[in-house]
């Protein structure tokens, strides 16, 4: 009888549990699930187990802004744009922690843009990256973070707290998500071919003697970001990505300097005449972010840095990654069209 | 921690884990202290309050016991004379005893939760003398059940003076009496007799208890979340800015709060009736399926119906038999010779003045509630001075009084008299509560239930059909119920299937369809406040 009894118990409890999952699913709003950012932040956990050798980790300026299909076009580096929007010096954090939870990278390239701005973040911007991340010891060390302004982090685990209010406008779309599968064909990247010219001055990075101060809040994790990478046998990489509204000159003197007591590298990506950034036509938001042409010249010329520095393997004949090649067909054919 | 949330279901597993761990002899020091703890982490400090109560009553009905036995001690062997002055002595000496007892709890309580109320009555009254003196206001937090516990402690000190109890020498079941940790927020109200031995012996946690203890619970929690909270948004709305609405909409917003109100208080009766359940307890019922009642009197009884016990033990029978009292009665009786009917009435109405001005006053300090109780008193003596003119009529009428129709029509008098005292308690004063009831009869914006007014008041569609579903699942549980089926335990008859299904929906349609978190605000419990 009392055997009985607990098996019936647990299997309350397992089924339970299991429509507990399934809600969960069914309730969370199509932003959190299915909109640019979040292809990006959920995408990831669809990629082979250590099968990524580069990252790029930060705010809309990574998944706008670094087409890993390009550079795996020029390269055969197997790479992926893990971002979420404004995301922070210390939610990209947690979000590398993730990162290294599921994939072992040789590189991550982790934007700084953000390093200067104030601490503070949007719920619904800290909700695209938490709601998507796994369970598991980043997502529950980034609940418990006092950065997370936030007072319900269960809500973080069981995401239906959050959003149980819009049963009152369900979809058919909302139960389709139960069989969707989030693959990243972009790996991670956000196409838009839109095209706004920015319209200031393109000569942003004129030299100063001054220098900015990173966050205070935003060095202690990029502090925090080194050590784990170090621990981990992962290079990291800084780089600002491209644009005119959020880099200064005293800010690539911050980082630099910052780079240099750390001994990390530093990937300065913005007025690299190389890069042939054109702001008349590479944004689609009057210099805020990079559309397509933006982020394929960016892509190619860090696929480049990639090649001439690093000793990556070329995985396009691999096997194992034909479907990389399959991805890569179909976003050129999208970029085309 | 409200009872309503996540964190009072953790501290309730919590403290059944420790509860089953503990050895037998100890079992009411873990319930003892979980309450107290579950005390310090609603009113922090404020606990001492309680603590005072507890020693307050647990000492002076000590010394009340110890008077009693040295009287018997004192009259063995007396002369008869002698034997009737050392008992008045003796009553003297326990009156005072009582008399303080009720000083120092009534006190606390009445400081804290009246002292505004009073001096700013006083102070109206001083500038009408043009007196230029003025009682400053003060604010006071409310200690956690402090208007449950205060009265359960007064109940046991009284029945120790009316020897209808021994005093009790084990302080911590005193303790464990007035702090039992789901109670204490808000009731039932228990007496020494019937709870404090309840709570004090160990108890085999069951499983069949865990069972029917958490169904209750979760009975609790749909009401409070799914209907009692629904249900807020749309009264807030319109009594928020009661001027903007009349007819149908007034009507709407009164029979809500009716239902809110009944929702919100049994809920958390439920809840707490069911975790007392999961420890072997039960506690007294305070609800017995108010709607159903065909008399105001009836609805008295069934709604609150351990503060109604408590008035009628402690109020009434304290007028009722008092000697000043007593005395008018013979007084009365003699003038009033011919009208015997009248002469009854006028004396079963002056205790009952006193219960209803203190049911008013027990619920707030303010005018308002004064009104209410008096709102009930004017409806029962008008009722009990006129019955012989009803008998009279429906004699007249030949109306079969035990026919359903009437039965029905009783029904819905009273529903609509109770929804009129809810008004009264729902309103910000008396005078908004006149300017609600007239306007409720204003119908020249009758099309406001077509024009989609209705929809505009903080529930829509979706959330009205949500608040329809699940008052008519009340009321068929409540009429299942008056029909002397035991829901739950029919419940649990049922094959797995069903029994699950059951169990499933209703966690699932609090979880979803609860009010709570960040898009809602979810709210305290209403009676806790008092």
């Amino acid at each position: 009888m009392k055997y009985i009894r607990i098996v019936s118990v647990a299997l309350f409890i397992i089924i339970g549990l299991i429509l507990l999952y399934i809600l969960n699913i069914i309730l969370l709003p199509e932003w959190v699930t299915n909109e640019g950012a979040t292809l990006s932040t959920r995408g990831i956990y669809e990629e082979e187990k250590n099968s990524l050798d580069v990252v790029f980790v930060g705010s809309s300026n990574i998944y706008n802004g670094i087409s890993p299909l390009e550079i795996w076009e020029e390269t055969g580096i197997p790479s992926y744009s893990y971002g979420s929007p404004e995301q922070k010096i210390w939610l990209s954090y947690y979000a590398i922690k993730e990162v290294l939870a599921y994939q072992k990278p040789k590189i991550i390239m982790l934007d700084v843009n953000e390093a200067f701005s104030n601490d503070y973040l949007e719920e619904d911007n800290i909700r695209k990256l938490l709601d998507n991340m796994k369970f598991g010891k980043a997502k529950l060390e980034a609940i418990n973070d006092k950065m997370l302004n936030y007072d319900s982090e269960l809500s973080y685990i069981f995401p239906i707290i959050r959003y149980h209010t819009r049963w009152n406008s369900l979809t058919k779309k909302d139960f389709q998500r139960l069989f969707l599968d989030y693959k990243s064909t972009y790996k991670g990247y956000v196409l838009s071919k839109q095209v706004t010219p920015f319209e200031g001055n393109t000569n942003y990075l004129e030299y100063t003697e001054k220098t900015d101060q990173i966050q205070e809040v935003s060095k202690k994790y990029l502090d925090k970001i080194v050590e784990l990478c170090q621990e981990k046998g992962t290079e990291l990489i800084l780089i600002d990505m491209p644009s005119p509204h959020s880099w200064t000159y005293p800010r690539h003197k911050a980082i630099s300097d910052y780079a240099e007591s750390k001994e990390v590298e530093f990937l300065e990506l913005n007025c690299v005449d190389e890069i042939g950034i054109d702001w008349s036509k590479d944004t689609p938001d009057g210099g805020w972010h990079l559309n397509v042409n933006g982020a394929s010249k960016v892509s190619k010329y860090i696929a480049k840095y990639l090649q001439e520095n690093y000793n990556l393997t070329d995985y396009r004949e691999n096997p194992n990654y034909s479907e990389w090649n399959n991805d890569l067909e179909k976003y050129l054919k999208d970029k085309e069209n | 921690m409200e009872i309503n949330s996540l964190k009072f279901i953790l501290f309730v597993a919590v403290v059944i884990i420790a509860y089953i761990i503990t050895p037998k002899k100890y079992k009411w020091v873990t319930l003892l202290l979980s309450s107290y703890i579950f005390y310090w982490l609603n009113s922090n400090q404020l606990i001492i309050f309680m603590l005072i109560t507890t020693l307050s009553i647990y000492l002076l009905s000590l010394l009340l016991g110890k008077i009693d036995k040295r009287l018997e001690l004192e009259i063995k062997d007396k002369e008869k004379e002698e034997k009737k002055k050392l008992k008045e002595k003796a009553k003297t000496k326990k009156k005072l005893v009582v008399l303080i007892a009720l000083i120092i709890n009534l006190g606390i309580l009445g400081v804290i939760k009246y002292f505004n109320f009073f001096s700013g009555n006083i102070n109206t009254l001083l500038n009408l003398f043009n007196l230029n003196i003025q009682i400053p206001s003060m604010q006071f937090i409310l200690p956690l059940g402090i208007s449950y516990y205060t009265l359960q402690g007064l109940s046991y000190v009284i029945d120790v003076y009316r020897q209808k109890i021994d005093p009790d020498k084990n302080l911590g079941r005193v303790a464990l009496f007035l702090a039992f940790f789901p109670q204490i927020v808000e009731g039932p109200i228990g007496r020494y007799k019937e709870l404090a031995t309840k709570l004090y012996e160990p108890h085999k946690i069951e499983f069949q208890n865990i069972k029917s203890g958490s169904l209750l619970v979760l009975w609790g929690f749909f009401q409070k979340m799914v209907i009692a909270d629904r249900l807020a948004i749309l009264v807030d709305t319109v009594f928020g800015n009661y001027t903007q609405y009349s007819g149908l909409i007034i009507i709407c917003a009164i029979l809500f709060y009716t239902f809110q109100i009944y929702a919100d208080f049994a809920g958390c009766i439920n809840i707490v009736r069911g975790v007392a359940e999961i420890f072997g307890i039960t506690l007294a019922e305070n609800f017995k399926r108010p709607f159903f009642s065909k008399s105001v009197q009836e609805f008295w009884r069934r709604w609150n119906i351990t503060l109604g016990t408590w008035l009628k033990e402690y109020v009434f029978y304290s007028v009722a038999f008092s000697k000043w009292y007593l005395h008018l009665t013979t007084k009365l009786k003699e003038k009033l010779k011919k009208h015997a009917h009248l002469s009854k009435t006028i004396l079963a109405l002056c205790p009952l003045f006193f219960v209803w001005f203190s049911n008013g006053l027990w619920h707030g300090a303010s005018w308002k509630y004064i009104f209410y109780g008096m709102y009930y008193f004017v409806i029962m003596s008008i009722g009990m001075l006129l019955e012989p003119v009803f008998k009279k009529t429906i004699n007249f009428l030949k109306i079969n009084i035990n026919s359903k129709k009437y039965k029905i029509w009783q029904m819905l008098r009273t529903f609509i008299l109770v929804n009129i005292g809810m008004l009264i308690f729902r309103a910000t004063n008396i005078s908004s509560a006149f300017t609600i009831l007239k306007s409720m009869f204003n119908f020249s914006n009758f099309g406001e239930i077509l024009n989609g007014k209705m929809l505009s008041l903080g529930l829509d569609k979706g959330e009205f059909t949500i608040v329809i579903i699940s008052l008519i699942i009340m009321l068929i549980v409540d009429f299942l119920q008056e029909k002397n089926y035991h829901v739950r335990e029919e419940i649990g008859k049922r094959n797995v299937l069903i029994r699950w299904t059951i169990y499933y929906v209703g966690i699932f349609s609090i979880i979803i369809f609860g009010i709570y978190g960040k898009d809602y605000n979810p709210s305290s419990f209403i009676y806790g406040q008092f």
